[in-house]
């Protein structure tokens, strides 16, 4: 029971039928009007729900989006199309950053559009927009700031080239959305509408947020262009390194075979002074003449269209520093061949200016090496080695010079190649022989030893070294080589000893010891191990090192040398004389004799001799105590000076030209203490 | 203003009945309206939000034609006409900061539709396709639903409303065996 009634009757008489009529119409009135506002309140709170939620969706959309993806435009086109079809603008267009001009804007070319057939034309326009960077900063230009702007009527804007498209398409205003990185506006998404009511608060900042959130995106990208642009570029030049140049010419030697033309030109560029440089003035000048190349390389690049007469836009020119002082050119386009010499032409011409450093007027020169492809390079490493043999071999003909590669050395490469590969093989099977060249004391013409000097036997030819020794130690093959020499000198040498066991002192065996071999840090183990397998006595070899390998690493030199003393082994400087620099150095080399160079001995004559030279090195060794051998003995009259002046040894035609094992042994066995040349007479009688 | 519903048939909102019942009422009295839902055997009680068979809607529509003498055709245009009016009372939003019935008519797509949707979740509103003249609106758009005449009429209404004379017709119609219907506003010069 109703608890009003509960106390208490209605005090009232019921009314008559017409006033109960009304009554009851009233009262129907109150329930339909409390009904209409119940529904009012509860569409309000659907349409407030939804709305909230649909900007809560879009708003997740995108950020979902924006953080999966590193493609900045694919994360615009899916925004510009869920805010348009979200909150029902007809259309929306994008607009990025233009990266050539700061502060101006330009189509995206990416936009969102359910429009009628009159809105065309605006479209259009909005897909080819240019918008410039404001004059004045202060200027109010709602796609240059930092936050949405809302345009209720575009007509009233300033510089608003598209108004009268717009209004051809009914649009009234307008709603930029800023997409911001840090403060940079990388983009902005515009969006226009016949609707002219103002947007309200929360959903501008949605918009905000979602601006941001693509904002990451750019952001993102920009680091990631940056990682990849550092791991390509050269950090002292700033030009493309090594390995984009390796990407580029990989990428155009593909694209090339793909479409079966020719791969680009390919220039190799090698300072020539650049050492001088960098160890007179110091690195900092080096990284300076550096950086001044690049800078001309890059100057004649850009202008390159000025020296292209027939088709300036056709080519295409990558340039980039491989490394220390080369740098390289990739060049393509119809008139590669002819461009790339004419590019090289251009080098040499801009490096005729001295560079002022430090008041030193600095002239570098290049030498260029080019290869061409005619169709024929099935690999590009194939021609990245040719621009490099070619650019070898301009550096070999002195500065300022450019080869192309071609047939020539083409071949020469070929007969190398074989030449080493034969090598390699003739070591494996031991295709080599000994010759011995008499070594005796002058002032006795005593037999004291022989200098073994290697012979290839390649089929029925005995090749002599100077064919194949420059091969053998560029391409390492003389490591092997050594080793077998060593290896049968040692033998011959115990072969030797048992057809004279008493002679004292015994007969020494002199070897020639090839940079590469002598540098190896294994090379004193290697001797001990032949001589413990072919039962050697130290005393019976000797080991000679040219001045070159002496110079080169000084300490490693001295440690070796000194080791090998140490093993009873006699060591010598090869080709004394030759290499000027180790005059003065010769006594911090521990050494027992030094063999001067047959170039000073073979020219003299009875009629013209100039002994200075070789007196001062006789003078030099006697004060270090040091003995002295001579090679290229021709002459009676070489002979006869040279004893006066002290010289202890010799060898040469005069006494003996190089012979065979056997031959050597006959001779030893025949006159081991007599005279020399009687002996000899004896023999070939 | 309605949905298809699972059963084949289509569903109208609340909205579209309350209006009926505003528009007969004011034009009749409000017991015409109870006539009218006794003789087309209507549930009869409507709240805006829900969702009702338009056989309902139709038959209403029907009994009125029947009762004053008229054409279906003619009770559904007449009753988009009066329509308008109240919709825009109580929907301000529909035309908020519109003048002219050009904009208004225009922003079907753009504006009040989205606005519907906001509120009646899953309501059915067709996409219009616009074709703009000085003088003329042409619009085109794909509907089932027999409900054109109550377009021409909403038309009608918004002319009427924004006070603008011009001619609503309705050339082409998807149930006479057209493409789609279409509306053609067109101002008098």
């Amino acid at each position: 029971m109703n608890q009003l009634g509960k106390n208490a009757s209605w005090p009232f008489p019921e009314s008559p039928a017409d006033e109960r009529i009304a009554q009851l119409e009233r009262r129907l009135e109150r329930e339909r009007r409390a009904r209409q506002e119940a529904e009012r309140l509860a569409e309000n709170g659907l349409r407030d729900l939804y709305v909230s939620r649909a900007r809560i969706e879009l708003l997740n959309g995108i950020s979902v989006r924006a953080n999966e993806s590193d493609d900045p435009l694919e994360v615009l086109r899916l925004a510009v199309r869920e805010i348009c079809t979200t909150l029902g603008f007809p259309f929306g267009n994008v607009l990025l950053a233009d990266p050539d001009i700061p502060g101006a804007m330009r189509a995206a070319g990416i936009s969102f559009a359910r429009t009628c057939d009159s809105a065309q034309p605006f479209i259009k326009a909005s897909h080819d927009v240019r918008i410039a960077a404001p004059a004045d900063d202060r200027a109010e230009q709602p796609v240059m700031t930092q936050v949405p702007v809302w345009t209720p009527d575009i007509d009233t804007l300033d510089g608003f080239d598209r108004a009268r498209l717009a209004r051809l398409a009914s649009f009234k205003s307008m709603l930029t959305v800023p997409v911001l990185s840090g403060r940079d506006v990388e983009a902005v998404l515009e969006f226009f509408s016949m609707d002219q009511r103002e947007p309200e608060l929360e959903l501008l900042d949605v918009l905000l947020q979602a601006g941001l959130q693509i904002g990451g995106v750019f952001r993102r990208r920009q680091h990631a262009d940056r990682l990849r642009d550092s791991a390509l570029t050269d950090p002292l030049t700033g030009l493309p390194n090594r390995a984009a140049f390796a990407q580029n010419i990989e990428r155009s030697f593909r694209n090339c075979r793909d479409l079966r033309e020719p791969a680009p030109s390919l220039l190799f560029i090698d300072l020539d002074g650049f050492k001088l440089v960098n160890d007179t003035l110091g690195h900092q000048a080096g990284d300076r003449l550096l950086i001044d190349m690049a800078d001309k390389l890059r100057m004649l690049v850009s202008n390159a269209n000025a020296f292209e007469d027939e088709n300036p836009f056709a080519s295409n020119v990558q340039l980039a520093r491989l490394a220390g002082d080369e740098f390289t050119l990739i060049v393509d386009g119809p008139d590669r061949a002819k461009l790339a010499e004419r590019f090289a032409a251009e080098i040499h011409l801009s490096l005729r200016q001295p560079q002022w450093m430090e008041d030193n007027p600095v002239r570098v020169t290049a030498s260029i090496g080019i290869a061409h492809d005619d169709g024929h390079y099935t690999t590009v490493s194939d021609m990245l080695r040719d621009a490099d043999l070619a650019m070898y071999e301009a550096k070999s003909l002195g500065s300022e010079r450019t080869v192309v590669f071609d047939q020539k050395m083409r071949n020469n490469v070929q007969s190398r190649l074989t030449l080493v590969n034969d090598l390699r093989t003739a070591c494996e099977n031991g295709d080599f022989i000994l010759h011995y060249q008499p070594i005796l004391a002058l002032e006795t013409e005593q037999l004291v030893g022989f200098e073994a000097l290697v012979r290839w036997k390649r089929g029925d030819v005995i090749v002599p070294p100077s064919e194949f020794i420059a091969a053998a130690e560029e391409s390492g093959v003389i490591t092997l080589l050594g080793q077998w020499v060593m290896r049968e000198a040692c033998t011959t040498a115990v072969r030797w000893h048992k057809l004279v066991p008493d002679r004292e002192p015994p007969l020494r065996i002199s070897i020639n010891v090839a940079p590469r071999q002598f540098l190896q840090p294994t090379f004193v183990q290697q001797v001990r191990e032949i001589l413990k397998e072919t039962g050697a006595d130290p005393r019976w070899i000797g080991i000679e090192i040219t001045e070159g390998a002496a110079i080169t690493k000084p300490h490693h030199t001295a440690r070796v040398l000194e080791e090998l003393r140490a093993l009873n082994i006699q060591v010598g400087l090869d080709d004394f004389g030759t290499g000027y620099s180790s005059l003065s150095r010769l006594q911090t080399i521990p050494i027992d004799n030094i063999k001067i160079d047959q170039s000073f001995v073979r020219t003299q004559t009875r009629n013209n001799a100039q002994w200075s030279v070789v007196k001062a090195m006789l003078d030099l060794a006697h004060a270090l105590q040091l003995r002295v051998v001579v090679e290229g003995l021709e002459t009676e009259f070489q002979r006869e000076e040279l004893t006066a002046f002290g010289c202890e040894y010799g060898q040469g035609y005069l006494f003996s030209k190089p012979l065979t094992e056997e031959d050597a042994a006959a001779l030893i066995i025949e006159q081991p203490e007599g005279p020399f040349r009687q002996m000899e007479k004896r023999i070939a009688g | 203003m309605g949905l298809h519903s699972i059963n084949g048939g289509v569903d109208v909102k609340g909205l579209m009945f309350n209006v009926l019942e505003d528009v007969i009422t004011d034009a009749y009295g409000p017991e015409a309206w109870d006539s009218l839902i006794c003789m087309a055997g209507a549930e009869g009680a409507y709240s805006s939000l829900g969702t009702y068979p338009d056989t309902e809607f139709h038959a209403i529509a029907r009994a009125t034609a029947t009762l004053t003498g008229q054409e279906t055709t003619d009770v559904l245009q007449a009753f988009g006409q009066s329509a308008m009016p109240i919709i825009l009372e109580r929907f301000p939003l529909f035309a908020e900061g519109v003048d002219d019935a050009r904009t208004f008519l225009l922003s079907l797509n753009s504006v009040i539709h989205p606005e519907i949707r906001k509120i009646f979740a899953g309501a059915a509103c067709p996409h219009f396709k616009y074709a703009i003249g000085d003088d003329i609106i042409q619009i085109t758009y794909h509907s089932r639903r027999r409900f054109c005449d109550i377009a021409q009429g909403l038309a009608r209404g918004a002319l009427f409303h924004f006070g603008e004379a011009g001619e609503v017709s309705h050339p082409e119609c998807l149930h006479s065996g057209d493409d789609a219907c279409r509306l053609d506003i067109r101002w008098a010069a």
